[in-house]
């Protein structure tokens, strides 16, 4: 990249002023306060948008009473020539040239900033790191903070933002160590709840239980016949029990059928009961209608027994008259009707006794009738208790004959002896106990099996989930690694970086210094001390701010030209005043380093050091006066 | 920075995990080609997009799954 031309419009102490430059020294020579660092600036403004000098607000490098300031900067590269203007207020507008003309190709405020970068290919760091020199720079630089050297070191090589991304990483790394100990402990609780299989046991007792029910099936077999001496005994004593249940039922029998002589007896019984409850079912109706008729009757009787009394009165009070109607009283026919009422009274009374006699005797028939109907009701008891014995005995009776059956065929000879039959066979009785023995071992082993299988199961079933742990915990395993290894690739191109930035930058720097002559034997560090140049001269460090003012401006000015040519030339350097205070000597080596940088690249120099204006008569000189 | 140096910083990003993986044991034996692919995919990814955008359960699911997209 070619610095062409520097255009200001109310830039600094500038109404409106253009400077061409040329390739190889630009000396911008000019007395105190006559625009020299103006132009240092305007450049640096113009590439950037930012102030040369930090914490500089842009709007102040306008002239003084405009309300903006522009500068501007014409320059070409490798995909032609341009002119960028930058104004204090943030507007930018690049043009291009194109068949003769300048055409905009872009414009706007700071987005195009970005775009500007499509087209030069630098940053402020950069430039502010390697291409510039601003007054004062030297000692702010050796005093800085090595943070602070390394925050620049950092956003000079991008590690600022490897850093940010390692820092993500990290978390990442410790959300899958999380959830790896997650799976870790899921892991070791299985693996401390799971006990041993039981596969061995569970084979040596199918083999045991399978022995065992050979060994049955062969006795089994083997004792047939033996066996039907014990089915003998114990048919006989199937029979002997039912014989018992038959006696205790045939007790039972006679007990229900006391007093009849048999089950017909009984039931012709019921039988004459119930005709005779079926007669005797109108006489309750009956009583009652005689009750009626003794009640009418008792009641007559007493109404008759009223009417005499008071007809008795009236022929005994002597009045001589009625005393309701004032009649004269009638003696004889008053006797008279007394006489036919004593009569009526008479004829009630004997009916009365009449249906009291017959009252009384169906009084007594009711109550034969009721204790009838519970009698019958007992029988009936007595009929349902004698048939249910009936059908027990009938079934017991079935019982007895298929035992007798059997028996008769397993012994068709032998008498039917219950005492006989155990006896005679021991051995079957101790063939009997053997067998039930083993089978109850049998049961027991099964029992048993069928537990362990059970356990089994679930071992298994707890042996699936502790695969599946494993797979899961291989994958967390994995996952880990991966954030690991992303971690590790951030520090290692982070490592890498610098060593392939700061080792040619040191070569480089140690190279210069060759050519300056300024120290012999040095090596350089510039790892360490995060850019600061680390010196060891003869194998002894040396502390740069104990450097003489020269050494320190000689060697920073070429730790620039080293840096820059380690990240990437931009082709140019601006050193503002790079030989003040140095004594003629000093001056002539910096203007001897100026010389061989500008063998290669472009350098813009301002002095106001007439000893440099001799020197560098050849240069492309800009005479500043301040407007 | 520019999408050019990004580029270059993934590059040499890639480079050196791939260095990683071929010289240390335990990435050797563990991972592959896909592992390397997830992990510098998840790298571009919070390079390109700035750590305010992507969070780490964002990187862990992109890490996590070795064949995602």
């Amino acid at each position: 990249m070619l610095l062409e031309r520097i255009m200001l419009k109310s830039f600094g102490c500038y109404d409106r002023k253009n400077f061409d430059l040329s390739e190889g020294i630009n000396l911008i020579f000019g007395p105190n306060f006559s625009g020299k660092s103006t132009l240092v600036s305007a450049i640096f403004f113009a590439l950037t948008g930012k102030p040369i000098i930090p914490r500089v607000n842009p709007s102040s490098m306008a002239r003084s009473g405009a309300s903006s300031g522009t500068a501007g900067l014409g320059f070409c590269n490798q995909d032609g020539r341009y002119r960028l203007f930058r104004s204090t207020n943030g507007d930018v507008q690049i043009r291009r040239l194109e068949n003769g003309e300048w055409r905009i190709q872009i414009t706007g405020k700071r987005t195009a900033d970005t775009e500007l970068q499509q087209i030069v290919h630098l940053n402020h760091l950069h430039l502010s790191a390697a291409s510039f020199l601003r007054e004062g720079e030297i000692f702010e630089f050796l005093t800085r903070m090595p943070a602070s050297r390394r925050d620049i070191l950092y956003a000079l090589l991008g590690i600022d933002r490897l850093i940010e991304v390692r820092e993500r990483f990290i978390d990442g790394r410790r959300l899958s160590k999380r959830e790896e100990k997650r799976v870790q402990e899921h892991q070791r609780s299985l693996r401390v709840t799971s006990v041993k299989g039981h596969g061995e046991e569970i084979k040596r007792l199918e083999e045991e239980l399978k022995a065992l029910e050979a060994q049955y099936e062969s006795l089994t077999s083997k004792g047939a016949e033996d066996g039907d001496a014990l089915l003998i005994v114990e048919l006989n004593q199937t029979r002997d029990r039912l014989q018992q249940q038959i006696d205790t039922l045939g007790k039972e029998r006679a007990s229900i059928l006391s007093g009849f002589t048999n089950p017909a007896h009984l039931h012709d019984s019921i039988k004459a009961i119930e005709t005779a409850i079926s007669e005797a079912r109108g006489l309750e109706a009956e009583r009652e209608s005689v009750i009626q008729e003794v009640g009418v009757l008792t009641s007559q009787i007493r109404t008759l027994n009223g009417e005499c009394e008071t007809l008795h009165q009236f022929i005994n009070n002597q009045r001589g008259h009625c005393p309701t109607c004032h009649q004269p009283i009638q003696r004889d026919t008053i006797l008279h009707i007394i006489e036919e009422k004593s009569s009526a009274q008479e004829k009630h009374q004997r009916e009365l006794d009449q249906k009291q006699a017959i009252l009384n005797k169906h009084t007594d028939d009711v109550s034969t009738l009721r204790e009838l109907d519970q009698r019958r009701q007992l029988l009936l008891n007595k009929v349902e208790m004698l048939e249910r014995v009936e059908t027990q005995f009938a079934e017991l009776q079935r019982e007895i004959e298929t035992v007798v059956d059997r028996l008769n065929v397993l012994q068709p000879s032998a008498p039917p002896h219950r005492d006989t039959t155990v006896e005679s066979q021991p051995d079957a009785a101790q063939l009997a106990e053997n067998r039930r023995r083993m089978k109850s071992k049998i049961d027991t082993l099964r029992a048993r099996l069928s537990s362990l299988n059970a356990e089994e199961a679930v071992l298994a079933h707890k042996l699936q989930e502790l695969q599946r742990v494993q797979t899961e915990a291989e994958k967390m395993l994995r996952t880990r690694l991966r954030f690991e290894l992303a971690c590790a690739g951030v520090d290692k191109t982070i490592e890498t970086l610098q060593q392939q930035i700061l080792q040619p930058a040191e070569e480089e720097l140690q190279r210069w210094l060759k050519r300056m002559n300024l120290f012999d034997r040095v090596s350089i560090d510039l790892k360490s001390q995060h850019l600061l140049p680390s010196l060891n001269i003869d194998g002894a460090e040396r502390n740069l701010m104990l450097l003489s003012g020269s050494e320190k401006m000689i060697l920073y000015l070429c730790f620039k030209a080293a840096l820059s040519t380690a990240l990437g030339n931009n082709g140019f350097f601006v050193f503002d005043d790079p030989t003040l205070h140095l004594d003629v000597e000093r001056k002539h080596l910096m203007i001897s380093f100026i010389q061989q940088l500008a063998a290669n690249h472009q350098v813009i120099v301002t002095s106001n050091d007439t000893d440099v204006r001799h020197a560098l008569t050849d240069s492309h000189i800009i005479e500043t006066t301040g407007e | 920075m520019t999408s050019a140096l990004e580029d270059e910083l993934v590059e040499a990003y890639e480079r050196e995990v791939e260095r990683l993986v071929s010289k240390q044991r335990k990435y050797r034996d563990v991972l592959g080609g896909a592992d390397v692919a997830a992990v510098v995919r998840a790298f571009r990814f919070t390079f390109e997009h700035g750590i305010e955008k992507v969070t780490a359960q964002m990187l862990y699911d992109m890490i996590d799954d070795v064949n995602g997209e």
